[in-house]
């Protein structure tokens, strides 16, 4: 139980770190054609979140609108940098669990496939628009 | 349960597990009642050479962790572009552990 949870907050703390040194270097790089995705190298198309770093960091210098055209997901992914990190240090600070439990009750109910599949639906939908967009 | 019943499931279903729990599962299987054995029996495990395949087609859109259960983590691998790639190639080394602690933790209710 405290190996799992401790093994989440880990995962969100280095994962939120990893993004913050991406975002950083693409505001710096914006030319680069450097890319994490492994599905966009393999494949040419990009995939479901691709755009999100882009978005990210149009984002951060203001232009809301500009970042739901690159990515929606980015969006959502800008707000989640900022609340995650705080949420898991506050927690591990405080010694308590809520977003380990918080976790763990999302996992259950996006379980249920009325839930689930509307959700994969989105992303879908959300795809295919990235690929016409040609991201 | 007797103990051939117990040997020929560990024989058939050795691979689903980390080789450290098998012995345990044997012990509690010996142990439990003879009326959980359908139930174990019927007991879908997930084959972690599979997930592993899985893992390597289509790791950075968390497919093989949406396969073993653990839709949470499957969305955030999805959302994420695979961990910004990262967590794709460290799942293709850790996914068939995760796989094997999955289908032990399936296992858990009937062994008590």
């Amino acid at each position: 139980m405290t190996k799992t949870r401790n093994r989440l907050y880990g995962m969100v703390l280095l994962g939120c770190s990893f993004a913050y040194l991406l975002v950083y270097w693409t505001a710096n790089a914006p030319e680069s054609s450097f890319s994490v995705c492994l599905f966009k190298k393999a494949t040419g198309l990009p995939c479901p979140s691709c755009g999100s770093t882009r978005a990210i960091v149009s984002m951060a210098k203001g232009h809301f609108l500009q970042a739901l055209l690159y990515n929606p997901i980015g969006v959502f992914l800008g707000f989640l940098l900022i609340l995650l990190p705080l949420w898991a240090l506050i927690d591990l600070l405080l010694g308590r669990q809520s977003l380990f439990f918080q976790y763990q009750q999302a996992n259950t109910r996006l379980k249920n496939p009325k839930i689930l599949v509307p959700f994969l639906l989105l992303i879908a939908v959300n795809w295919i628009w990235n690929i016409t967009k040609g991201l | 349960m007797d103990v051939q019943k117990v040997d020929m499931f560990i024989m058939a279903n050795g691979k689903y597990f980390e080789s450290h729990q098998i012995m345990q599962i044997r012990e509690r299987l010996l142990a439990v009642d003879d009326s959980k054995w359908v139930a174990i029996q019927s007991l879908s495990l997930k084959d972690p050479q599979t997930s592993l395949i899985l893992s390597i087609l289509g790791g950075q859109l968390g497919i093989d962790r949406f396969v073993i259960g653990d839709t949470g983590l499957g969305i955030g691998k999805l959302l994420t572009c695979g961990g910004l790639g990262i967590w794709a190639i460290v799942d293709w080394f850790m996914i068939q552990g995760a796989t094997r602690e999955k289908n032990f933790e399936k296992i858990q209710p009937f062994l008590y």
